[in-house]
């Protein structure tokens, strides 16, 4: 490509970052309005794009050797389109009816096999041997066992000494899940700051810096 | 008829396609199999559909605006117009992986997208200076969990205390994973529920009908 | 104007946006280069990419993240694609997050420069998004021709050496998925249990604790958590990047971070000790 082009590109990258970065450091104006309103252009025409060349090649084309099938089911879900229209938007149910049934029937089966069964095997460990020590095995199958607890225990409490000690598995929950919020939150920093310091890094870099 | 294709149908597309998925997995029948392949390719098409839906959507959205002559703010939603047409048209002439519509996908859409998910780091940070009060024992190890998370990600933990790394890793592989890991039965229970009632036609939500399928209906008194 | 100007930019939000970006800046020109401690997911991964070679059976590579997470996301694919590339190792690259997804995989393909060692269509392949999320990735997984038929650039897949041999999951070696949009629970529902194919993610840090469940379990055979997961990759692999460079930047705004955090419940109780008296 011209030189000048990947130059006037950068500097137009640039500026582009500038204006989204004028809110936070300085306030709320005009020119981080435009910025925002060409975020949107670009991403809806680019997942436009993207749906528009897929539907040709993967519709449209194999209809040319014969496969008229798939050119009625892209017919078909130009049904989509009546949502516009208030007297037959209801048109949009049958096709978007077929996405919901897939969807949850893919989820149901593949659900039960990996995020239930799997994970309560995985839960099944032994306290005694294994890789990890005893204490670490124990300090698993607790809190697992409590997270459970916690969202699916619906019993009223009474106020013996078993209803208090019952009382205090839900507290002991939220410490377990505390700590998942925290290990979270904690993690989590460091996504936010590469978002940013990755617009720093190719600022300074455009300006030849680095 | 009406009502048989507003409701009764897209329920009982629901229902078939649901069973079939299901019905794939659990019995290896070869015909089951290819009917099942071709209603999967369909939900491939309806999704790439909506996807040139939303472009109506946001046209038509920003039209409004623009007829309108919104004080101060239909500039931009015509500049918007403009500019999605112009993409969409400039896309599908040059291909997304063209020398050309790179130049626009990384100057434009890549800089915009990621500057706007790069000063969410300021809001995040003032959020740290305002509002994490040690309140009690949960906060306190909320907040324990998240430091020395961090510090056992940072080479500068290392400097500290060489410790940092080994125990930032036992906090995630213990005590985390076994929280997480019930929240992920958990979850997954619920999951299996909307998804057992969507098939059945129980939850009609998305359909946008919000009352329950029963609501309404007198109960049988029991002899 | 000049008091109203002075008035918002010390406003404590500005302060603090300023004190970041100022410190980042610094960080980048000035850097220190603390050494770094690997972790023992990312070993498995760097392990498990060195085993293999131009005898293997391709490797899936996901590119699920998005425009917005690219100083997240790319620095690691394009590690662990240089690391194959140095083995000739295939390499099918597809997308089922978003539809930036095509794009960027051609971004991949020029900052790596994959055209210069590899050809098309014999070691690599770049098929580009396929809408449809879990639908789209489970039939992926048996219905590979079917669903994508032709590759991002209108080749159909049947047509070239390289895919038009691979017809479902068992054809791949194992899935190297990079994750910012919360995708890689669905390749373990669809690939990883159900089929047993290795599945290394890479995914934002703050995915890191959710992912772990799923490691301590076997069904993902290692991980990379944000950039500190992609600089570890890098000192492993002996291929420096973007990575490795902004680390120093994450050590100084952590440390900041907590820093600010102790300020704010310091100054919060000691304002609460002063109005109670």
């Amino acid at each position: 490509m011209d030189p000048i082009l990947i130059t006037f590109g950068t500097f137009v990258a640039v500026a582009l970052t500038v204006m989204i970065f004028s809110y936070p450091l300085y306030r709320e104006n005009r020119i981080y309005r435009f910025a925002e309103f060409t975020a949107v252009a670009a991403a809806v025409g680019n997942a436009t794009v993207v749906a528009v060349r897929y539907l040709y090649t993967s519709n449209v084309m194999p209809a040319f050797t014969g496969n008229y099938l798939l050119v009625v089911e892209m017919v078909f879900t130009f049904l989509l389109f009546t949502t516009f229209l208030r007297k037959y938007a209801y048109l949009t149910r049958l096709p978007m009816s077929f996405l919901v049934g897939i969807g949850s029937g893919i989820a149901l089966r593949t659900v039960l096999e990996t995020q239930f069964v799997g994970q309560i095997w995985g839960t099944m460990i032994p306290l005694i041997s294994g890789s990890k020590t005893p204490v670490d095995n124990l300090i698993i199958v607790v809190s697992t066992i409590l997270v459970i607890f916690y969202f699916l225990h619906s019993k009223r409490l009474s106020s013996s000494l078993a209803g208090r000690t019952y009382q205090s598995l839900p507290k002991l929950s939220r410490y377990f899940m505390m700590v998942f919020f925290g290990a979270t939150l904690g993690s989590g920093v460091a996504t936010f700051v590469i978002w940013c310091s990755g617009r720093i890094m190719f600022i300074l870099r455009a300006l030849g810096l680095m | 008829m009406s009502a048989i294709v507003r409701q009764r149908l897209p329920l009982l597309i629901v229902l078939i396609s649901g069973l079939i998925m299901i019905g794939e997995f659990f019995f290896n029948v070869s015909g089951v199999a290819s009917v099942a392949a071709e209603v999967r390719f369909l939900a491939v098409t309806v999704a790439a559909t909506a996807m040139i839906v939303a472009a109506v959507s946001v046209t038509m959205n920003n039209l409004r605006n623009i007829l309108k002559r919104t004080k101060g703010q239909w500039p931009y939603h015509l500049w918007c117009v403009v500019l999605l047409w112009f993409w969409i048209i400039f896309g599908l002439y040059s291909g997304p992986t063209s020398e050309n519509y790179l130049w626009f996908f990384n100057n434009i859409l890549a800089a915009l997208y990621a500057s706007i998910l790069g000063i969410l780091v300021f809001s995040l940070f003032m959020g740290f200076y305002r509002s994490f009060r040690i309140r009690g024992i949960e906060s306190g190890i909320m907040i324990a969990s998240a430091f020395l998370v961090m510090l056992g990600s940072i080479t500068i933990g290392d400097l500290i205390w060489p410790g940092f790394a080994p125990l930032s890793q036992w906090i995630l592989a213990v005590p985390n994973a076994g929280a997480y890991r019930g929240l992920i039965i958990v979850m997954a229970i619920g999951l299996m529920a909307v998804a057992f009632k969507t098939i059945f036609g129980m939850d009609l939500s998305w359909m946008g009908i919000l009352r329950s399928v029963t609501a309404g209906k007198k109960k049988e008194k029991r002899p | 104007m000049m008091a109203d100007f002075k008035k918002t930019m010390l406003r404590g939000r500005n302060v603090i946006a300023w004190l970041l970006v100022i410190m980042m800046v610094v960080i980048y020109l000035r850097p220190v280069g603390l050494p770094l401690v690997v972790s023992p997911s990312v070993r498995c991964w760097y392990t498990a990419a060195s085993a293999m070679s131009n005898q293997s059976k391709p490797v899936l590579m996901v590119v699920d993240y998005t425009v917005g997470t690219i100083p997240e996301a790319q620095p690691a694919i394009t590690v662990v694609t240089k690391h194959l590339m140095e083995r000739g190792v295939a390499m099918v690259f597809v997308g089922s997050g978003v539809a930036d997804e095509t794009s960027l995989m051609q971004t991949v393909f020029n900052s790596v420069g994959i055209q210069k060692t590899y050809k098309y269509g014999v070691n690599y392949v770049g098929i580009g998004y396929i809408p449809g999320g879990e639908v789209a990735i489970a039939t992926l997984g048996l219905e590979f021709q079917h669903v994508a038929a032709t590759d991002a650039y209108g080749n159909p897949t049947a047509n070239l050496p390289l895919t038009k041999d691979i017809k479902s999951h068992s054809d791949f070696s194992a899935v190297f998925d990079f994750d910012t949009v919360g995708n890689y629970p669905l390749w373990i529902r669809n690939w990883a249990v159900p089929h047993k194919i290795p599945l290394y993610s890479f995914v934002d840090a703050s995915d890191m604790p959710m992912i772990t469940s799923y490691y301590s379990v076997g069904q993902v055979q290692g991980y990379m958590g944000g950039i500190p997961g992609a600089a570890q990759y890098e000192v492993l692999s002996g291929l420096p990047g973007d990575a490795l460079k902004s680390t120093d930047v994450l050590s100084i705004t952590h440390v900041t971070a907590m820093i600010l955090v102790v300020a704010g419940n310091i100054l919060y109780f000691t304002r609460r000790r002063d109005q109670k008296e």
